[in-house]
């Protein structure tokens, strides 16, 4: 869960890290009490649950009341890199020096401290036109940063108060493992004409597997992520949309394996338009219900012209399945059914294919056959 | 022969009280695995058709050695019986758990590493020598005993090239899942280094994903250390490099972690590399003949 940078920037400052004077405001009447308190310069910031702002038009500066008053009517509401603008951050603008970029993520090899010569909007380009300006240093999960490390990548890329970086390396350190951040980016830390250092931006998500012990977080999440595909009738859970004209919805168990089928189709010159992992549908007991809703979603959507459902379990009992997924085709009420394509192995097998003859339904002795025939019906080139 | 897990590897089971583990039990044991016991603090005896104890300690005490654990805990959980079967001296933990939060599995890898103990997850979708035994999620129903060594992240890509590879007559030696969660304990080459000491492996799948480097990395250690044959299928070729990469992941990957790095890193170090899911099959049939030879 990325965390607006508003409430970000609240932790950091919990943390010592010091950051603009800012207020965030949702209405006109909300902004008129906020600007009485501000004097000079101004930055109005978007706050969306996403990055890249400063290219997207989400930030814009104001020398008065009257200029942050049109630059918040031209945030508000609008849309912002698919996200709709419902806050913004009105800060005090400070004045910048010096540009540094201080980060601290999470990947297959650990935790690793990030520190830039030059921060800013541009460091993705700048660190691939000049690597030797960004340092990467691993950092022990436990012990964090060593201060000397930090001292040294400073003195190398020439940054002044080596000991105020190292300072600050191992409080978001602290704050990271804390917290259960995957990442924690500063972008830019900023030296000030005053001769402080100042987060200017954070950028930090925190894992969603964590949040059950990390409540503070699920409150700060005010809004649901603005949702970018069609709207549904009833919300389906899991569903995902792929927004690629495709003609083939699919359901299955494992994500990898989605995703295998995905590409194998794409490879066929068909695109599978909406994906549903059926793992925690099933083991949370809901594959009837959710069966039901999701064949009546794909039968209705006017794209989609077949369904692919591919179950190869070990886990669950098969037979188990197929019985839940018959009460959901005998609730099934469209005067436009789509044909569906069964693919069904493992676990329980011989007692499912036994009840799939019964209801004289075709399963497909395996995935070759199953991609090949949701294909030719989505094609209209075989009667199923 | 196997590796990790074969018919008289025995197993301590924690988390037996979840409810995927109370569906997974029966099935372990009719799948042959000798199951000596379980840690729970939430069970009578009766309630299992094996011993349950209340510490690992207590277990060890009564059932003697145990080589592999196998742990279903539920994520808040995961952490402390990981740790505890490590500490117990177990050498190899299965991690079963879904959900983990990083933080907790960078704990888990840092503790396993320290204790020279193998940490298979987390997320694993476990370990299967069929007709042995079966330590997790993988059943003998997708699959024939056999001479190739099968390496995935994700469970069901695994039981679907299974599946093809058992209607085409191709068996396995032994399955096992290292999970595809970003921080995990053994990666490929941890597997693909005991593959290559057994005896009745003589060639790998590796079944990978786009995302990370343990393709990758998997690849510069195929090149270095492994003389068996290996096939390799990469799902997400649909996938576009850095979606939903941040500006940190960005200036770290520089865009490796794509399909195309990792097909390219693969081929280099002389993996076959099936560019489509049905070419696993022929090319497992094709490398058969070589490496029997």
């Amino acid at each position: 869960m990325l965390l607006m940078e508003n409430v970000g920037k609240r932790l950091l400052a919990q943390w010592g890290f010091n950051v603009p004077r800012g207020i965030v405001v949702e209405d006109p009447k909300e902004l008129a009490a906020a600007l009485s308190q501000f004097e000079g310069p101004m930055v109005l910031k978007a706050q969306i649950e996403a990055g890249g702002r400063g290219k997207s038009g989400g930030i814009k500066f104001a020398e008065n009341i009257e200029e942050a008053t049109s630059a918040f009517h031209a945030l508000l509401g609008t849309t912002v890199g698919s996200h709709l603008v419902r806050s913004i951050l009105v800060e005090q603008r400070l004045e910048i020096v010096q540009e540094r970029y201080l980060g601290l993520f999470v990947d297959g090899a650990g935790i690793s401290l990030l520190i830039g010569r030059d921060g800013g909007m541009d460091i993705e380009e700048t660190s691939l036109r000049d690597p030797a300006s960004v340092l990467r240093v691993p950092i022990d999960e436990v012990a964090g940063p060593i201060r000397s490390e930090v001292v040294f990548a400073c003195e190398r890329f020439g940054i002044p108060h080596v000991e105020a970086y190292a300072e600050m390396a191992v409080r978001l350190f602290q704050l990271f493992r804390k917290h259960d951040a995957l990442v924690a980016e500063i972008n830019p830390i900023a030296e000030l004409r005053d001769g402080t250092i100042a987060a200017l931006d954070a950028r930090i998500s925190i894992d969603d597997n964590a949040l059950y012990r990390q409540p503070e977080f699920k409150r700060a999440k005010s809004e649901p992520e603005t949702r970018r595909g069609p709207l549904l009738d009833h919300e389906i859970h899991g569903l995902k949309l792929l927004r690629n004209n495709g003609t083939i919805g699919y359901a299955g168990i494992g994500g990898g394996l989605g995703l295998t089928v995905i590409d194998w189709i794409a490879g066929l010159e068909e695109n599978v338009a909406a994906v549903i992992d059926l793992d925690d549908i099933i083991s949370e007991g809901r594959l009837a219900v959710d069966m039901t809703r999701l064949i009546e979603y794909f039968d209705r959507d006017p794209n989609i012209r077949t369904i692919l459902v591919n179950i190869i379990t070990c886990g669950y009992d098969l037979k188990d399945i197929c019985q839940k997924m018959f009460d959901a085709l005998d609730l099934r009420t469209s005067t436009n059914p789509k044909p569906i394509v069964f693919n069904l192995h493992g676990n329980g097998e011989k007692a499912a294919h036994a009840l799939l003859r019964v209801r004289c339904i075709h399963n497909c002795s395996d995935l070759s056959e199953a991609i090949a025939r949701s294909i030719s019906a989505a094609r209209d080139e075989l009667p199923l | 022969m196997s590796i990790l897990l074969n018919s008289t590897t025995r197993v301590l089971l924690y988390g037996v009280e979840t409810p995927l583990a109370i569906a997974q039990c029966p099935a372990m044991l009719k799948a042959g695995t000798v199951i000596v016991g379980a840690v729970t603090s939430e069970l009578r005896h009766s309630e299992t058709p094996f011993d349950s104890f209340t510490s690992s300690a207590d277990a060890l005490r009564h059932v003697g050695h145990v080589d592999l654990a196998v742990t279903f805990s539920p994520p808040s959980k995961a952490m402390a019986t990981t740790f505890e079967a490590i500490d117990a001296g177990i050498r190899t933990v299965v991690s079963m758990t879904e959900y983990v939060p990083v933080h907790d599995a960078l704990l888990m890898r840092r503790k396993a590493r320290a204790s020279g103990a193998l940490l298979i997850g987390p997320n694993s979708t476990g370990i299967l020598t069929p007709r042995q035994a079966r330590a997790g999620y993988f059943c003998d129903d997708v699959c024939i005993p056999g001479n190739v060594g099968v390496l995935a992240k994700s469970g069901s890509v695994a039981y679907a090239a299974l599946s093809e590879m058992k209607a085409s007559g191709i068996g396995a030696s032994t399955i096992a899942s290292v999970g595809g969660d970003l921080v995990k304990g053994a990666d490929y080459r941890d597997l693909l280094a005991l593959f290559e000491r057994d005896p009745e492996t003589d060639a790998v799948l590796l079944l990978g994903e786009v995302g990370g480097d343990d393709e990758e990395q998997a690849a510069a250690f195929v090149r270095e250390h492994i003389r068996k044959p290996v096939v390799a299928f990469i799902s997400g070729k649909s996938v576009k490099p850095g979606q939903n990469a941040g500006h940190a992941g960005a200036i770290v990957t520089g865009g490796k972690g794509g399909h195309a790095g990792k097909v390219t890193a693969l081929l280099g170090a002389g993996v076959s590399v099936a560019s489509e899911f049905s070419e696993i099959v022929p090319l497992l049939k094709a490398v058969e003949p070589r490496s029997a030879a």
